[in-house]
């Protein structure tokens, strides 16, 4: 018999972290136009990225990239010097077309088919390293999450890891497949689908850009019933980071502040809140 | 005692010496080395393989070992641990009234699974469908826990990072107890990977003299596999409760270098400034430092590099501070070697004794410090440091303190 946790929460948040965003882009790209975007990343003359940096990396990681080097251009304070910034990046599953090119070649040639790239390019710390070492960033670099729960990960870690007594910055970022690419082998995908990601500067304190909230409630009580599906959404049906950068864009628009909130997948309930920088006295 | 302290508590671990703390503690200061020969591809083209592999992975008590056995090896790997520290915290009744956090250092968790399930005859990595939920999320199900959970990855430092975060989440008061560490495995794949990259020794001809981490005639690592979860745990309620402590988990720094996505950069400066992040934050001297359990895989660039950086963050103390890599007898455990290494530098601190690094019979010039070289040093331990750099350029530099 399935059985399910229902959770009761108190009134005010258990833990409540806030900081500002003080610049986000999102970038979108189909399989098709991957390679004009791998190839054209770093090609302007005053491009901080090396040619042919992105040669190996995975699609996700190219994403990033672009998204990360496009909220860098609308960074509200020209010429800052990012060199001590953080770095946290959470992809979705990423390497799964490159993964499964290096399982069916593995499979078919033995070990001297895997690629030397395989393991800098297709793990979790592929687009947080890639984006530290591209663009020159000293601050911590590391990978979250990694499965479908990483948009969730991403936000608690990295609000909770930008300590104002060490970092100037972070830049958060979050990649996935709008859906995920089912692989030909061959290195495409069976499906159309469309690579994602979303960048965020995340600077200590609130007084720059948009603030942005993270508020933890920790549940009260745990109820286990009995009879009621896993509590487990399946990924499809979890807020994804349609709705996140959907959030931003409102903010860009104009919006005085965007609420998003969603259950956690470990019983607690997290609450972003968006607020522009006018506004930000009535948080 | 100081507000902001972190303890650790409980361990659960399943290295290559060993899968409790006192068995690993007795066969690294014996200087046992865990590489034997690992056959992957019995008629494969590569050379003869070797690595410093795990046996059968304990069973957490009060498990079914039918349903346990049916669970994919790193969830088995990463359950084991886990539940085992808490039991070794003395938490496990209690586990349920407190927020009880889980982050683990998992560098490729997704290339593992598929792997394992291709060569086992599945198609997981072309039925998306099927990844419905991380290992971290499945342990924290399992044992369940109420607190959040997060797998983190940078490469061969993760579960240093796990450490890190963990430690951050109790000062944040995010949970009330924090389960951090990390676990891997070593597989056909990765293992090709590696040597395709030819970062790993190719002394076939005897397997256990082949990590060498410092030594003159070291020739890439030796790739290891386990795990180790400790329980952090904060200090009014490990006081509160009179818990039994292995060690403080004193502070920690972390930089990149921003140099290259596999090879250490050339300046020692960012993986130096790591080192001396994690002495400020514990509030420790070069000079109060016990021991230094370096992370020096046995790379003929990596341990020239982490050479130059100690001596950078150390200055004068450099020369009087024992160093040495516990690699050469783990081996390199990628994901779970800065928790495995975390271990060890308890083990120094418990038992005041500082491990080995063997195979150490000709130390390079270029790597000059204090080594501890094949024999274990009884000596005073009041404080330790571990270091982790992994690809992609991150520094990691973790202190710990006796209790």
């Amino acid at each position: 018999m399935a059985a399910t946790r229902l959770a009761v929460f108190r009134d005010t948040p258990d833990c409540d972290i806030a900081c500002a965003v003080a610049a986000h882009a999102m970038v979108e790209a189909c399989p098709e136009a991957m390679e004009t975007l791998r190839t054209t990343l770093g090609q302007e003359s005053d491009s901080p990225l090396p040619p042919r940096f992105l040669r190996y990396a995975d699609e996700q990681t190219v994403v990033g990239m672009a998204a990360v080097l496009q909220a860098m251009a609308a960074f509200p304070v020209p010429r800052t010097d990012f060199s001590d910034w953080g770095v946290l990046a959470a992809p979705c599953l990423l390497g799964r077309i490159n993964g499964a090119c290096t399982l069916s070649k593995f499979q078919q040639s033995g070990p001297a088919a895997v690629s030397p790239h395989a393991i800098p390019q297709l793990s979790l710390h592929s687009v947080s390293s890639a984006i530290s070492v591209g663009l020159g960033m000293h601050g911590p670099n590391f990978g979250i999450g990694g499965g479908p729960e990483s948009l969730a990960e991403g936000l608690t870690v990295g609000l909770s890891f930008l300590d104002e007594t060490i970092l100037p910055g972070i830049w958060l970022v979050f990649t996935q497949w709008d859906r995920e690419p089912i692989p030909d082998g061959l290195g495409g995908s069976c499906i159309d689908t469309v690579c994602r990601a979303v960048a965020m500067a995340l600077v200590p304190g609130t007084t720059a850009g948009a603030t942005l909230r993270l508020s933890l409630w920790h549940p009260l009580r745990r109820l286990k019933v009995v009879g009621l599906p896993s509590r487990t959404a399946p990924p499809d049906r979890r807020p994804g980071l349609m709705e996140l950068s959907g959030a931003l864009a409102a903010l860009t628009a104009g919006n005085q502040s965007a609420r998003w909130s969603y259950p956690l997948p470990w019983g607690g309930r997290m609450e972003l809140l968006l607020v522009a920088k006018r506004h930000m006295k009535a948080v | 005692m100081r507000d902001n302290t972190v303890w650790i508590t409980g361990i659960g671990a399943v290295t290559p010496l060993g899968n409790d703390f006192s068995t690993f503690a007795d066969n690294l200061l014996a200087g046992r080395s865990g590489v034997r020969e690992t056959p992957l591809y019995p008629h494969g083209p590569l050379p003869r393989q070797f690595a410093a592999a795990i046996g059968d992975i304990p069973v957490p008590p009060g498990w079914d070992p039918g349903s346990f056995s049916q669970l994919a090896r790193l969830e088995q790997l990463s359950l084991s641990c886990a539940a085992r520290a808490l039991t070794d915290a003395g938490l496990w009744e209690q586990r349920q009234d407190l927020r009880v956090g889980i982050v683990l250092g998992m560098g490729a968790e997704y290339l593992r699974v598929w792997e394992l399930d291709i060569l086992a005859g599945g198609r997981r990595v072309f039925e998306p469908e099927r990844d419905v939920q991380s290992v971290v999320h499945a342990v924290r199900e399992k044992l369940d826990l109420s607190g959040p959970a997060a797998a983190l990855a940078a490469a061969c430092a993760s579960s240093g990072f796990a450490l890190a975060l963990a430690r951050r989440w109790i000062q944040l008061d995010l949970v009330d107890v924090c389960l951090a560490g990390g676990c891997d495995l070593v597989t056909p794949m990765a293992y090709a990977g590696f040597h395709n990259l030819r970062a790993l020794s190719r002394r076939t001809d005897d397997p256990e003299k082949a990590s060498r981490p410092f030594d003159r005639d070291r020739d890439g690592f030796v790739m290891g596999e386990g795990g180790t979860v400790f329980v952090l745990e904060p200090n009014n309620l490990a006081g509160q409760r009179d818990a039994r402590v292995y060690g403080e988990l004193a502070g920690c720094g972390t930089t990149s270098d921003a140099s290259h996505m596999v090879i250490p950069s050339s300046d020692p400066q960012p993986a130096s400034r790591a080192m001396q992040m994690a002495l400020e934050n514990a509030g420790v001297r070069p000079q109060d430092l016990g021991y230094v359990n370096a992370h020096a895989a046995g790379t003929p660039v990596g341990d020239r590099a982490e050479t130059r950086a100690l001596r950078l963050a150390l200055g004068e103390s450099a020369m009087h501070v024992p160093v040495s890599s516990t690699k050469s007898m783990t081996g390199h455990l990628l994901s779970a070697a800065a928790a495995v290494e975390a271990m060890a530098c308890l083990v120094a601190l418990q038992r005041q004794t500082i491990p080995p690094t063997i195979n150490l019979d000709n130390p390079d010039e270029e790597c000059c410090l204090l080594h501890v070289a094949n024999q274990a040093w009884d000596r005073p331990v009041r404080v330790a440091a571990s270091n982790s750099f992994g690809f992609g350029g991150s520094n990691i530099c973790l202190v710990l303190r006796a209790a």
